[in-house]
Formats: structure tokens, C-alpha cells, sequence
């Protein structure tokens, strides 16, 4: 079986009493090696929810959710911690870079995480920076970088740790069709190498490069054809 | 990596980073010079008992410090000669006196009467002169740092201490007082006849023991033969003398008041500083926590952030305050810094960073790393 990750019934509340609200409502989903899975829905739909709780940086109220095969909901926090170390990469919409640090160093800090310290560090920064075209930009500080740049830096270190998954909140939603594109093949590539993608979005451009697409409608996934290239902008 | 952005995070913002390191520098100034000028004060208000080679002091019942003697009458020192344990004991007198400068002008001076053969105490430090030359009448020895004070220059001036003809005959060096009424050492004679006492008064008597003898065990002898006298091993009216000035007099308390109130205002900039510039990194840090960083991590960051802040506003500060002690040597206020004050001191800074780096450190501890998707 291929499935690193596997949801079943997935369900959020945020708050409680009065003020609470489901947010996802009983979602179940796959998410599979060296596929690139679209998480689609209109705003408030539940996609970052969802993303958070496959990330487990969020913990589901309930449901089950298994990571190559190991169920991980009901770990502690410190857990989740080292979990996401490991076998996870994120990527942000905003980037999220250090801006004091420069884009070789904002990727040391991820290798310094993993215990890769040093000149081993320094070699696997500048050796992760060219795998996303920037061996040229290593030494430049975000501020001297285009967004599309940042963001291939933010790839670049989600990566430090080798994970098998990736996840991403609107990764080019800040970003022009060219550097978009980019970053979009980037993705492409990391699926390609055997990692599982999984991207929030609603940028049109991305729909032709996802393997699957998961559209989710008032915190329940809409069943369909999962193959359909339907959207709407 | 954690050093290079807790460093990176100091350098960001020049202009706090000032600030941090003013305030730093500014705490270990003000508690450098409080402490400094505390222990300075303490050594001036104990030098004549720190340099006299007496083990224990008679002094009149109720005295409390060596400045402040009133009459001890000399038979007092026969009766504790009779006493088994007793090598030596010798008259002491300190009397205030008005001193009349050769230009004129006067000043409140501590007459300090020691027998001219005296074994346990008179003047140290002799720089000029002779000590045996104050057997001559009228003979005094005044200190260097006093000498401006009291109008004279060298060995040979002429002065007035209560309307009677004195002569200095030598100068000690640093030799400090912490009344401001300098001390002028003479014999133990011209000091009964500058003040008018009588040739059997003397304000203490300096004893020393026979070796092997018990201290305690002589001093509750002569306690029980003279119920006028009380006896003090040389520290504890060290310890009573300098206790006296420094918190009878109030002096010890603004001191250290003002040291305090160094170490609140250094906590306080420190503290404001740095969570300043924790908050500028609240995304960045909650990003870190996203990807896995333990708690530790972030920690680690501010507490060397804060460490960085504290060696160099040390440094600076240390420097500083070095520069102020010996710029102030020959000022009647001298403060001193000690090695174990100047390590105590650095102790305390870092301690003060650290601590101020606690609700730095809550903030981050507080950091959900779920806010970083939004
Ligand atoms: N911390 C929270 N507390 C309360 N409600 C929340 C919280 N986070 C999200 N919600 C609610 O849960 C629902 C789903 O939010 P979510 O962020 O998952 O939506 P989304 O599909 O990512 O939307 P968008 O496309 O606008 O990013 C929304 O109605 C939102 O208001
Ligand atoms: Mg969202």
C-alpha cells in the first residue's frame, strides 16, 4: 500500500460552548508517495484545518489519523514535535523566512534542527539551495530576494530533513505566473522523487501539475470524479 | 546556529541594541561605584583598627565606633596589665580638634595620640619623615591625600591645632577618613596637651595577648575585673565601627539603595529590550516551532541574546567603572574594586539578563505553532 498519510473521519471543533464551530465535519483522506494532492474549497471550507491536522501541528477532535501505517493521533504534543521534525516539510504562503538570516543560513537553521551542524550543515545548505535553482542567491538576505525566490529558499529548507511529506497553504498565492510556475514545478519534482505533496490552494495554474485533486465544501470533502479538471476561479 | 540568530537578532536593530547595552552599562556603572564606594567607605571607617596590630581594644562602655572615643582612664590599662594573658597594653587616644591652616582658615581634624615606642599602632604608610620624630613636642604627621585640605605642603610647616603651635614632621600616604575630619597622627603626649586632657587619660587601650593565649577567655577576664570597660577583638570593632557609619549614619543605605535601584533599572531596560525584539521574531519563532523545533531551541535564543547583550554591556561597563575608581583614587570618596567585586559583579549582570529574559521566554513558550498557516 502507498498511503503515508490516512484520515478517517476527521472531524475539528474550534472553540467551545456557544461559540463553537465545526470546522471539518467527518473528512476521510489518502494521501499517497510521490503523488501531489490539491486541496481545493472556497474560503472557510476547512482546507487549512485539514492541512494543519495532516501536519499534525493541529489535533483533531476526532477521527484517526495514520502516518505510514503508525496511527499518531493521541500523541502528545512534544511528540507531534519530533514527528514533524522528521517526516514533514511545510511550505507557507508568507514564506516565513528569517529575515536577519540569509538564505543559505535560513536553511542551516532547518539542518541544525536535524542535528546536521558545521560544515556538513553548511555544504547541505548551499547543495539543498541548488537543488532549487539558487546556488547563485545563497549568500543574499530575503530582502534582496524576489518572492518567488523566498519562497524556493522556504522549499529548500522544508526539505532539510528529507521528509516524506510536504505541505503547503497557498504556496504562489503571492507570487507572479513565472515564479509560480517555478515553485509549481518544483513541487512537481518533489512528488517525482517519491514524497507526498499536498498543497492548498486556488491558484488555477497549479491544477494541471496536482495528480489528485480533493475539493472540500463546509468541512466535508464533495465526492466526485477525483481525476475531473473542473474549477472555478 | 542558535548563537548566529540570537546575535543577528541583537544586530538587527542598532538602535535597541544601544539601548539594551546603555541600560547594561548604566546598571553595572551604578552598582560598580555603589558597591565600590561602600567597601571604600567600610575600609576608611576600620583603617585604624585594620592597621593597628592590636587583638583586642578596652574601650569605654557603650562606644560603638573608633572615631567616636570618649575618656578611658589610663590606670584602666595597669589593671589589665595584671591581667594572665596580656603581653602588652598600650594608651590610645582620638580626640576631635580645630585645626588652623598657615593661611588661615580652619579645619575639624582626629588628633590620633600613640605612644612614640608604640608596638600596635600610630601611623602607617610613612612616606616622609621619621616616626621617632614625634617624640618632639608639637610634632604631627598628616597624610598626602590631606594636605591640600589642611594648607600645608611639607615637612617643616607650622600650623595651629587648638590654638597651640604644631609642627608636621612626615606625610603618609592614602590614609583616608570617612568623617571628612582627616586624621593627624602625633604621640600620645602632644595629643593629651593639644586637647587639655589630663597625662592619665586616654581614650582606649590597645592590648595584645601572649601567643597561645584564649581571646575569649581574657576578654571575659578583664570584663569581670573592669565593669567599665568593654573589650572587642579588633574585627568586631571593625565590623561595629564600619556598621556604625554605614547604617547608623544612613550613608550605607542610600549606597545600597542606589546599587538596587542600578540592578531594577538594568532588569527592567534589559527586560523591555528584549521583548521588544522577541515580539519582531514572534512569526519567526512560531515558524520554528511549526517545523519541529523543540521549545529548548527558542530558549536558547533568547537566553543568548540576552548573554550576548550582558558580556558586552559588561565589558563596557567594567571598563567604565574601573576608569571612575582610579580617576577617583586620590578623591577623599575613594571606591574600590576588588577582583571578587568585578567577578561578583559580572555574575550578577548575566544573572540580570537572564532574568529578564523570563517573559521573553514566556512569550515564546506561549507561541502556538498552528498560527503559522493563515
Ligand atoms: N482558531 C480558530 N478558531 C475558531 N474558528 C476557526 C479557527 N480557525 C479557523 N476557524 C474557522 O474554521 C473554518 C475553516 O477555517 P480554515 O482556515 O480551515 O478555512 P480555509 O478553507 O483554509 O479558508 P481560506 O481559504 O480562507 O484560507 C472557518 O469558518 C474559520 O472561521
Ligand atoms: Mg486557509
Amino acid at each position: 500500500m502507498n498511503a503515508i498519510l490516512k484520515g478517517a473521519d476527521l472531524r475539528h471543533v474550534y472553540g467551545t460552548g456557544p461559540t463553537a464551530f465545526e470546522a471539518l465535519r467527518g473528512v476521510s483522506v489518502e494521501v499517497n508517495r510521490g503523488e501531489v494532492v490539491l486541496l481545493l474549497g472556497p474560503s472557510g471550507s476547512g482546507k487549512t484545518t485539514l492541512l494543519q491536522i495532516l501536519g499534525g501541528l493541529l489535533r483533531p477532535t476526532q477521527g484517526n489519523l495514520h502516518l505510514a501505517g503508525q496511527l499518531i493521533t493521541g500523541l502528545d504534543l512534544d511528540a507531534l514535535s519530533r514527528l514533524r521534525l522528521k517526516h514533514f516539510g511545510f511550505v507557507f504562503q508568507a514564506y516565513n523566512l528569517f529575515p536577519t538570516l540569509t538564505a543559505a543560513e535560513n536553511v542551516a537553521v532547518a539542518l541544525d534542527l536535524v542535528g546536521i551542524r558545521g560544515s556538513a550543515g553548511k555544504k547541505q545548505a548551499r547543495d539543498l539551495l541548488g537543488e532549487v535553482g539558487l546556488s547563485d542567491r545563497a549568500d543574499h538576505f530575503p530582502a534582496q530576494l524576489s518572492g518567488g525566490q523566498r519562497q524556493r529558499v522556504a522549499i529548500a529548507r522544508a526539505l532539510a530533513a528529507d521528509p516524506e511529506v510536504v505541505l503547503a497553504d497557498e504556496p504562489t498565492a503571492a507570487l507572479d505566473s513565472h515564479s509560480g510556475a517555478k515553485v509549481i514545478g518544483l513541487f512537481r519534482r518533489l512528488a517525482d522523487q517519491g514524497r507526498a505533496v499536498v498543497i492548498v490552494t486556488h491558484d488555477n495554474r497549479i491544477l494541471k501539475s496536482g495528480d489528485r485533486i480533493v475539493k472540500m465544501e463546509d468541512g466535508l470533502v464533495v465526492p466526485g470524479d477525483p481525476h475531473a479538471p473542473e474549477v472555478h476561479a | 546556529m542558535t548563537t548566529l540568530i540570537a546575535w543577528r537578532n541583537l544586530a538587527h536593530d542598532r538602535v535597541r541594541l544601544i539601548v539594551t547595552l546603555v541600560g547594561i552599562v548604566f546598571s553595572v556603572v551604578l552598582m560598580g561605584m555603589q558597591a565600590g564606594l561602600l567597601l571604600g567607605f567600610s575600609k576608611a571607617t576600620t583603617g585604624l583598627i585594620d592597621y593597628a596590630k592590636a587583638d583586642l581594644w578596652m574601650v569605654p562602655k557603650g562606644t560603638l565606633d573608633v572615631d567616636l572615643g570618649t575618656p578611658l582612664d589610663e590606670r584602666r590599662r595597669f589593671q589589665a596589665l595584671a591581667i594572665p594573658g596580656i603581653r602588652r597594653a598600650e594608651p590610645y587616644l582620638i580626640n576631635f580638634a580645630r585645626w588652623k591652616k598657615p593661611s588661615g582658615g580652619t579645619e575639624s581634624i582626629q588628633l590620633v595620640g600613640t605612644p612614640v615606642d608604640s608596638e600596635l599602632a600610630g601611623p602607617w604608610n610613612l612616606e616622609q619623615g621619621r616616626l621617632e620624630d614625634l617624640a618632639i613636642p608639637d610634632a604631627v604627621i598628616v597624610d598626602h591625600l590631606y594636605a591640600k585640605k589642611l594648607g600645608v605642603s611639607q615637612v617643616g610647616d607650622t600650623v595651629e591645632i587648638n590654638q597651640r603651635r604644631a609642627k608636621i614632621v612626615g606625610f603618609t600616604r592614602g590614609i583616608r577618613t570617612f568623617t571628612q575630619s582627616p586624621y593627624v597622627f602625633t604621640s600620645i603626649a602632644n595629643a593629651r596637651t593639644f586637647v587639655g586632657a589630663p597625662s592619665t587619660q586616654a581614650g582606649y587601650v590597645l592590648l595584645s595577648l601572649t601567643p597561645g593565649a584564649d581571646p575569649a577567655q581574657v576578654e571575659a577576664a578583664i570584663e569581670a575585673r573592669i565593669p567599665e570597660v568593654e573589650i572587642f577583638a579588633a574585627k568586631a570593632f571593625a565590623k561595629s565601627s564600619s556598621d556604625y557609619w554605614l547604617y547608623t549614619t544612613g550613608a550605607g543605605f542610600s549606597l545600597i539603595i542606589s546599587a538596587i535601584l542600578g540592578l531594577v533599572v538594568g532588569i527592567v531596560i534589559v527586560a523591555q529590550t528584549l521583548y521588544a525584539s522577541t515580539i519582531d521574531r514572534l512569526p519567526e519563532y512560531a515558524t520554528l516551532k511549526a517545523m519541529g523545533a523543540p521549545s529548548r531551541y527558542l530558549y536558547q535564543i533568547i537566553i543568548t541574546q540576552a548573554g550576548i547583550a550582558a558580556a558586552i554591556g559588561y565589558s563596557i561597563g567594567i571598563v567604565v567603572v574601573k576608569i571612575l575608581v582610579i580617576g577617583a583614587a586620590e578623591a577623599s570618596a575613594a571606591p574600590l574594586l576588588p577582583l571578587w567585586l568585578a567577578v561578583g559583579l559580572g555574575v550578577l549582570t548575566f544573572s540580570m539578563c537572564v532574568g529578564a529574559a523570563v517573559i521573553s521566554i514566556r512569550k515564546v513558550m506561549a507561541i502556538d505553532p498552528v498560527g503559522v498557516f493563515r
